[in-house]
């Protein structure tokens, strides 16, 4: 036998490979912490009605109780118990912004590979509609497009919608034009693919990953719009819980600080959470990133 | 002689800018079924650009491109014409002429999918008909076609673009310094395989280059372009053995030739002594 070993395979047990599989930017303290907390908020979002004390519409309290025993987080001004509101909350502050996030990502790409494939008009058109979206600030688009709309939860997404596909847009654009030029698209069009075949084959596969790192880090910016437009009553309505609505209840009563904190505390995880899961991602996809 | 595959005609290539840069200025030529034409040239004399055009992914600023009898239309946003799909390509870099995204196996089967669709029935006929037969044929494993491209060398990689290029069962194939990025020794063997490869299915083939040396082992005739002309055209071995273009003597006479004397270049900085393990040392 060679007497010079240049490597030995290890064996490894199936949760150990497992945990392997885990990009290494996870596997960190914070990045750990942080898939905890979205997992804890995911998982509230999907049982929380069940797991509540109290009915969060019942109004059955007395008003304005400060948190304590059998009312940890307090009541609100209608007598309604504010940590049972805000897990059943999670419902629409949670889940709505992850669908914000998909369906935003979704329309952007879509218009960003076409604009970039077609070029010419094409690209035109699309990136001065674009360009015309992204000249306004995001919040103020919102808000005007939720008021002219009406005030209610589906309106409020679809106006965070319209101002918040514009940015992958923009980058699935210009990725797809660098792509464009490469040879694999070339020989893939000397071979007679079509241009959805094209874009299918071999534009959407390699745009991919960069897309879902930008739309994680995009969860916690969507949170907080949707949020911020509740708090301006233009998204949940009353009695709906919804932790924006919730924290603008609050503001009223600024003397009961457990109306506004408690809120306010889930929005900073949530926000929090998936923002540094999608550092951690972006580090993990990016090869150029300094790994510290 | 027969009637070419593909001929250029005039073609004249202008890139844009102040003033507008000349790549490819009035060259024409005839690639023959089972013939492998050389265009050799140094870096930015114009022969990647001339091959683009040949193969229709650059329209023109002038001249026409024929194929079988017909003038070849530039491919547009729709894609290539199903019937224009006989003129393939190979090209320089090994890194992105395969979707890194996509197996192996399922890149050459495009290729044998265009020579279906083009041919009709099974394609091409005494060709293999499965991407794991086409690996074989260019000698590599039937198993890769699992593997992805960022697995396998940049050999490898031509390898592979030559089998789905082949695989199309195209008319002519149009090599665009394929094997510039290789090393020396798989040079030579990939650029063998092409060329045997091509003229084994009846194709005729332009390899691009500016390597004289490993071009007049497989080519034919040979082009040799400068600044956008063709400065000298004719037999391969003729060329070899005797240019008369003062280019085509410089190009020749840049070649290394290895004489089996072991000796390094001239020039040597003061007071270094070859071999160089001391120093590393």
């Amino acid at each position: 036998m060679d007497p010079m070993i240049v490597a030995t395979e290890v064996k490894r047990s199936w949760t150990r490979r497992l945990w392997l599989k885990i990009p290494r930017e996870l596997r960190t303290v914070v990045g750990g912490f942080a898939c905890l907390v979205a997992i804890f908020w995911i998982l509230v979002c999907i049982f929380g009605g069940a797991l509540v004390p109290h009915d969060p519409l019942a109004q059955d309290l007395p008003r304005f109780l400060a948190p304590g025993r059998g009312n940890w987080f307090g009541t609100d001004e209608l007598g309604r118990d504010e940590f049972s509101r805000i897990f059943v909350g999670a419902r629409v502050s949670i889940a709505l912004p992850l669908l914000l996030v998909g369906m935003s990502m979704t329309v952007g790409t879509i218009v960003g590979i076409i604009a970039g494939f077609f070029g010419r008009w094409v690209d035109e058109v699309l990136m001065r509609i674009t360009d015309l979206v992204l000249s306004f600030p995001t919040v103020i688009l919102a808000m005007a497009t939720a008021a002219a709309l009406g005030a209610s939860l589906f309106n409020a997404v679809a106006a965070a919608l319209i101002v918040s596909w514009p940015p992958y847009a923009r980058v699935v654009r210009s990725m797809v034009l660098s792509l464009r030029g490469s040879n694999f698209v070339s020989s893939g069009r000397l071979l007679g693919f079509s241009p959805l075949k094209s874009m299918r084959l071999d534009i959407l596969p390699n745009v991919r990953g960069p897309i879902l790192v930008m739309a994680s880090l995009d969860i916690g910016t969507a949170t907080l719009l949707l949020a911020g437009l509740s708090f301006l009553g233009l998204g949940a309505k009353p009695p709906l819980p919804e932790w924006g609505s919730m924290i603008s209840a609050a503001v009223v009563n600024f003397d009961k600080w457990w109306l506004g904190v408690f809120p306010g505390l889930a929005i900073l995880t949530v926000v929090m959470a998936f923002n540094f899961i999608g550092d951690a991602l972006r580090d993990a996809f990016d090869p150029e990133a300094v790994r510290v | 002689m027969s009637e070419p595959v593909l001929s250029a005609r005039d073609i004249i290539v202008d890139y844009p800018g102040y003033p507008p840069l000349r790549a490819v200025a009035g060259v024409s030529l005839d690639i023959h079924a089972g013939e492998v034409v050389g265009l050799v040239g140094e870096s930015g004399c114009g022969k990647s650009t001339l091959a683009r055009v040949l193969c229709g992914l650059l329209k023109p600023t002038a001249g026409e491109v024929v194929y079988l009898g017909r003038t070849l239309k530039p491919i547009g946003v729709a894609g290539q014409k199903v019937a224009n799909t006989g003129i393939q390509m190979v090209f320089q870099d090994p890194g992105s002429s395969l979707n890194p995204r996509r197996r192996v196996g399922p890149q050459i089967q495009d290729g044998l999918d265009a020579a279906k669709r083009r041919l009709g029935g099974e394609g091409a006929a005494g060709a293999p008909t499965s991407p794991g037969d086409w690996l074989e044929r260019i000698g590599m494993n039937a198993d890769d076609v699992n593997r992805f491209p960022g697995s396998l060398s940049g050999g490898q990689r031509q390898r592979i673009a030559t089998a789905r290029a082949l695989a199309a069962a195209p008319d002519v194939l149009i090599g665009d310094e394929p094997i510039s990025a290789l090393d020396a020794s798989t040079q030579a063997r990939l650029a063998y395989v092409m060329s045997s490869l091509t003229l084994a299915q009846g194709a005729g083939m332009l390899f691009v280059s500016h390597d004289l040396a490993i071009v007049r082992l497989i080519a034919d005739r040979l082009l040799v372009m400068y600044q956008g002309h063709i400065v000298e055209r004719g037999p391969a071995e003729e060329i070899w053995a005797d240019p008369r273009h003062p280019y085509t003597q410089a190009l020749l006479g840049a070649i290394p030739l290895a004489d089996g004397a072991g000796r390094l270049p001239a020039v040597t900085p003061p007071g270094t002594h070859y071999p160089l393990t001391e120093a590393i040392r």
